[in-house]
């Protein structure tokens, strides 16, 4: 008997996205009309903001304006496309709420654990797609706007992607505090690690999945916090070895929660019952 | 065949348990009847034989393998048609083709046949049927899968009258010899005809398990008058056309069709067991 037939998980994951492409499609819609707002508030800051009166040159001022502008959007955009990520990871049983759709999944004639992959699967590719085609397709209305107004035409997208990594210096920090590969990879494991524990988050409550595991991270982080003060942790380490010994270690946590909280999904997926009780799946 | 064993079930939150030392075995080639009152556990006992709830306690198992698993092997044999489910807004034909993979013994033959006795086409859209179209849809997505278990959730819901008789007869063209169906329902006069086992739920135990020969080689039913009501007469009740009456079966009599209404009310009334 085979836990993992792989063209039994391609016709899964066809039957996936096939059903799941409405949803998908709402996605990008709705983002797309998130960062086109973000285009239209930026527009109304830099329009009616007079820091840069005493800029003389009408060129040089449309061109801060406009640079202000997609650098402000692209910070936002990161954000939004962040905390869509993790809307997307806590909803992915969204579909499965109602008996008669869980019926349905759960009468399907695969594994649990083809299921619970091809279900990962179609979010991983629904949060990429969903998040960042939009804000390309919103930068280029902008930039025809752009163009057709007459104004300089600059992307927004440069912008976006500095933010994305999270690997600017930000003032007061040196290469062991700031910018170096052993701080991002710990940021992107901690990003992963919270995309997870929203993973968790969806398979585990039946009902408003996205505020009840921002509400338990929210309790959890601050825990978390009061006993890290508690214990006397704060202090940060001096020297550079010990900057990047606590990176390696914190992102080996972040890993190992990465692993427990997706495999803590699964099992919880593989427990699904047809009848659960009103909030939560078990 | 399936197999449920010493099962006891209960809902979370509730104290009275569904089902308390629960054991029950289904062969091939029946069509079960599956009757009892409101809350007796007849559709929690159908999830819990499909794999959609696991018992406390006990097992349930389709071919000595436990359901609760949900094995891909042992989902591609049980085809649950629920009382209420949505289908996607789609074609027929493309949820035909992203749903046949899954059903090693798939014929879209017996589909095809199966639409035209409901009077339906092929080429239909999903998403705009009534709910007793897509009933019968989704009955005839059930049959064409092949399934070895076939689990029915108050089918004839939903359906008008010559539906129900197309159910009928699209069920006995497609029943084969090594399939159990289990047909759960409150509309007895609806499947009357097509069952050759009755079960009879009642809180935690299985008040009748007989074969509907076995019935009617004990019993008879049938209308009398208020003078002909003699010792035999185990139930009965009043009716237009008589007394309509379950009597103990006299030897060299003829047999009758089982009248389940009369052989529902008698059992659950403690006069049969």
């Amino acid at each position: 008997m085979k836990n993992f037939d792989t063209k039994r998980f391609g016709n899964v994951l066809k039957l996936d996205f096939a059903e799941g492409m409405k949803p998908m499609m709402w996605g990008v819609l709705c983002m797309v009309l998130l960062y086109l707002f973000f285009f239209w508030f930026a527009h109304e800051i830099a329009f009616h903001n007079s820091r840069w009166d005493y800029v003389q040159d009408p060129g040089q001022l449309m061109e801060m304006r406009i640079n202000t502008i997609c650098e402000a959007v692209g910070a936002f955009g990161a954000i939004a496309m962040f905390i869509f990520f993790l809307i997307a990871a806590s909803t992915l049983y969204r579909g499965e709420q109602k008996k008669q759709q869980r019926i349905a999944w759960l009468m399907l004639p695969a594994s649990n654990l083809e299921k619970f992959t091809s279900r990962w699967i179609y979010l991983l590719v629904f949060s990429i797609v969903g998040g960042l085609l939009p804000f390309f397709v919103a930068d280029l209305i902008h930039m025809v706007y752009l163009w057709m107004t007459g104004n300089p035409v600059m992307s927004a997208s440069g912008d976006f992607f500095e933010f994305l990594p999270h690997t600017r210096t930000f003032p007061g920090t040196n290469e062991y505090t700031g910018e170096n590969p052993y701080r991002v990879t710990m940021e992107y494991s901690f990003f992963i690690g919270l995309h997870a524990f929203f993973l968790l988050g969806g398979v585990f409550f039946k009902k408003f999945h996205f505020i009840a595991t921002s509400a338990v991270f929210v309790l959890l982080f601050v825990g978390w916090a009061m006993l890290y003060n508690a214990l006397g942790c704060r202090d940060t380490p001096a020297t550079s070895d010990n900057y990047i010994m606590h990176y390696i270690c914190t992102t080996t946590i972040f890993l190992g929660l990465v692993a427990l909280f997706t495999w803590l999904a699964y099992r919880l997926f593989c427990r699904w019952q047809v009848v659960t009780n009103k909030f939560v799946n078990v | 065949m399936i197999e449920v064993k010493n099962m006891s079930f209960g809902y979370p939150g509730q104290k009275e348990r569904v089902f308390k030392n629960f054991s029950l075995k289904l062969e091939e080639d029946r069509i079960y009847g599956l009757l009892g009152k409101n809350g007796t556990g007849k559709s929690t006992l159908l999830y819990l034989i499909s794999g959609l709830l696991r018992p406390d306690s006990g097992t349930v198992c389709y071919d000595g393998m436990a359901t609760y698993k949900r094995q891909a092997e042992v989902l591609s044999e049980i085809f649950l048609v629920p009382e209420e489910f949505e289908l996607p807004s789609m074609t027929l034909e493309r949820y035909v083709r992203l749903n046949e993979p899954f059903y090693p013994r798939f014929s879209r033959e017996v589909l095809e046949n199966c639409l035209r006795d409901f009077e339906l086409e092929t080429n239909l859209e999903l998403g705009a049927l009534s709910m007793g179209q897509k009933k019968k849809v989704f009955m005839s997505f059930a049959l064409a899968a092949g399934t070895r278990l076939l689990l029915m959730d108050e089918p004839t819901n939903g359906l008008d009258i010559p539906s129900k008789s197309q159910f009928r007869k699209v069920v006995a063209q497609n029943m084969s010899d090594d399939r159990i169906l289990i047909i759960s329902t409150h509309q007895v006069h609806d499947v009357e005809a097509l069952l050759d086992h009755i079960l009879i739920l009642s809180q935690r135990e299985v008040l009748l398990n007989a074969s509907v020969t076995e019935i009617m080689e004990k019993y008879v039913f049938e209308y009398r008058t208020p003078d002909q009501m003699g010792a035999d007469v185990l139930y009965a009740e009043p009716t237009l056309q008589g007394n309509a009456v379950m009597a103990e079966r006299q030897e060299g009599a003829a047999e009758t069709q089982v009248n389940l209404e009369l052989l529902f009310n008698a059992v659950t009334k403690g006069l049969i067991k």
